[in-house]
């Protein structure tokens, strides 16, 4: 969701003291909370799983916060503007996916966290194999998503904060990684999880108060917003606005399959304490994500209504929407509230990644080789400030090439891990090579089509994505070759962990 | 509903999708049957996902979920294709809950009403699908025996955690 946010483009000056005060204090309360949470980091099992002990309020409110980055508060707003309610089709199966993911994947990785030492999603897919050399390809491929998706949200960091702080862009880039990297090397996942409550509580109270502001910018609330539009662009409420169909539809599809892809959500499952609490979990994120899109949805309607009726000038780009809107329409404060919420949505993103990143990197790869360090807790902390130092590296040295590889991270995610992982959890006819051959198309077909597009060298129509093509490949392939390798399947099928897909 | 049946589902929604995508890779565009066929086949697939998630056992997946399952894809399908079926929003409109009719059923249909009734199923259908009283012991148990391993044995201990138990 993340990876269309902020491609480069500079957000308006909003320094002033009270946002730069909200920020401050929002950085010191995060930095706290990560030397809480070091004192109580003592093993892998901490760093990488919080320990297994996490509670179920915190779990859900932590999977929203980092499902939602920059994009929800800033690039959401900013392409429901541009696009019209085509925007919506983003967000729109997001209340679906959380109880679909929880059918999916909760219970079989908390099952299987009970009976192998597992704490990666490749380790799973390792487990569930039997094959180091698919958890190798998985954690490779995490890796290089990871890398790909922390650098665009690295720069949106470093946008945010050169815009709120006056910094500038390098300077943003490297307080917001550092600060992120400070509470999250030293409390790894307890303290990313312990801040991403605080991150989900700020961006929800935000976005609830700008909704207010929002329905009430025009009289008539949201009938008098839409009447002012429909004079001046009807196209833009039409349901796919000014969007084709096809287009429209196919972010449904992409986000609606792909979030059964991403790690930085679903390794969380390993890590709830009473399993029994997951029979609420739908229910909550869904209402904390709810609650949090409100703004994308407020804001992009209500500036797109004050334009129509000229009490706006019309936005050079969609990403000023919501700085205009706040500095325009809403107290100071709240405005110092909001941008808080947005480093806190960001960093919320970028402090999981780092996490899967790190274990990707000194767990899973290193297993494909047969190899396992002595120290995983040193290691990972040296591992998620090497992934941090190279993302940041990648944000301020690649220009637009930011832009183009958090799309890369998103659809690799998705085209690697969902066949193999969703459906082979649920599925004892699925085989080792039809894993291998998935997780191979995934990463093969991404980078090589995603490369194509970038380089110029192909260009699809509306409606046709490089995810949607990847992940349907994949998916593809992954049946096809199970098939075709169904004998072997129940040889390659650990006897618990028969129990644990069949459960 | 036994699991093949949601894995034969989750096949023919996903080659659904791959035509639709396929006829608007055609030098004249989308046909017009190519939007219908993405929605049906994209919300078919991730309900087949579900579907197949939710399997529990040899009892396949509870009946339970069956109606609100089919509920939600009427709406997303419903909601979603009003949009292709009615004409264009226009000054003077009804507007619905704040919104052109088609816009209106899109957000509410297809995006508010599911996000409250899928939820409520999961939990409603949670011990059938989810976790059943003592499963997560009963499983672990049974997992261990198959494996050939201590049955009491602890929690899967990761590496340094076992000198802080």
């Amino acid at each position: 969701m993340s990876t269309l946010l902020l491609a480069g483009s500079p957000l308006p000056e909003v320094a002033h003291p009270w946002i730069i005060g909200a920020i401050a204090l929002y950085f010191v309360a995060v930095l706290g909370i990560g030397a809480v949470a070091m004192r109580r980091t003592r093993t892998a099992g901490d760093f990488f799983l919080a320990g297994r002990n996490v509670g179920l309020l915190a779990l859900s409110l932590s999977a929203v916060a980092a499902t939602l980055s920059g994009f929800t508060f800033i690039g959401g707003p900013g392409l429901l503007y541009t696009v019209g309610l085509g925007a919506l089709f983003i967000i729109l199966p997001a209340g679906i996916t959380n109880a679909v993911g929880a059918w999916v994947l909760a219970k079989r990785l908390r099952l299987l966290a009970e009976v192998r030492e597992v704490m990666t999603l490749p380790d799973a897919i390792g487990a569930r194999y039997r094959s180091p050399a698919a958890q190798g390809l998985a954690g490779a491929s995490v890796l290089l998503a990871v890398i790909g998706y922390l650098a665009t949200q690295v720069l949106a960091l470093g946008i945010v904060l050169e815009s709120v702080l006056g910094t500038g862009l390098t300077a943003g880039i490297w307080i917001g990684a550092g600060v992120t990297l400070a509470y999250s090397v030293g409390g790894g996942i307890r303290a990313a999880i312990w801040t991403d409550v605080l991150q989900g509580a700020i961006m929800a109270a935000a976005s609830v108060l700008v909704f207010v502001f929002a329905m009430t910018a025009i009289e008539g609330g949201l009938a008098g917003i839409s009447t002012a539009i429909l004079a001046e662009d009807p196209g833009f409420l039409r349901s796919w606005g000014h969007l084709t169909p096809m287009a429209a539809i196919s972010f449904l599809f992409v986000f609606s399959m792909g979030v059964l892809g991403q790690p930085h959500v679903l390794h969380k499952f390993y890590m709830l304490r009473e399993p029994r609490e997951f029979r609420w979990y739908p229910l909550v994120s869904a209402l904390a994500l709810c609650l949090t899109v409100l703004l994308f949805f407020g804001v992009g309607m209500a500036v797109k209504g004050l334009v129509s009726t000229g009490a706006m000038a019309p936005l050079e780009h969609g990403d000023q929407a919501t700085p205009a809107f706040l500095l325009g329409h809403t107290p100071l404060l709240l405005a110092a509230l909001v941008f808080s919420g947005v480093v806190a949505a960001i960093m919320s993103t970028v402090n999981s990644f780092m996490n899967v990143g790190a274990a990707a990197l000194i767990h899973d790869i290193p297993a494909a080789f047969g190899r396992r360090f002595g120290d995983e807790l040193l290691w990972g902390r040296l591992g998620t400030v090497a992934i941090t130092l190279v993302a940041a590296l990648v944000a301020q040295l690649s220009g637009t090439l930011v832009a183009f590889l958090g799309i890369f991270g998103w659809g690799l995610f998705a085209s690697t891990l969902v066949p193999a992982l969703a459906v082979g959890m649920n599925w004892t006819g699925a085989t080792r090579a039809g894993a291998l051959a998935s997780i191979g198309t995934g990463l093969v077909a991404t980078i090589g089509l995603e490369v194509a597009a970038w380089a110029g060298l192909i260009s699809l129509p509306a409606g046709v994505t490089i995810s949607g093509l990847t992940l349907i490949a994949s998916f593809l392939v992954f049946f096809v070759v199970s098939w075709l390798t169904r004998v072997r399947a129940p040889a390659e099928l650990d006897p618990d962990i028969r129990v644990i897909v069949e459960a | 509903m036994p699991r093949p049946v949601s894995l034969i589902l989750l096949v023919a929604s996903l080659t659904l999708v791959g035509i639709a995508h396929l006829a608007a890779l055609a030098p004249a565009g989308a046909p017009a049957w190519a939007p219908w066929a993405l929605l049906t086949g994209s919300v078919a697939a991730l309900l087949a996902v579900a579907l197949l998630g939710a399997a529990s056992g040899k009892g396949g997946v509870p009946r339970r979920l069956l109606l609100p399952l089919a509920f939600v894809f009427l709406l997303l399908v419903g909601g979603v294709g009003a949009g292709l079926l009615l004409p264009d929003p226009a000054p003077g409109d009804p507007l619905p809950g704040g919104l052109p009719l088609p816009a209106a059923l899109l957000l509410y249909g297809a995006g508010l009403l599911p996000l409250l009734v899928v939820p409520l199923a999961y939990a409603w259908a949670f011990p059938a699908a989810g976790f059943a009283e003592g499963e997560l012991e009963r499983v672990r148990e049974a997992a261990h025996r198959a494996a050939g391993r201590d049955p009491e044995r602890p929690f899967g201990a990761l590496p340094g955690e076992a000198e802080h138990r």
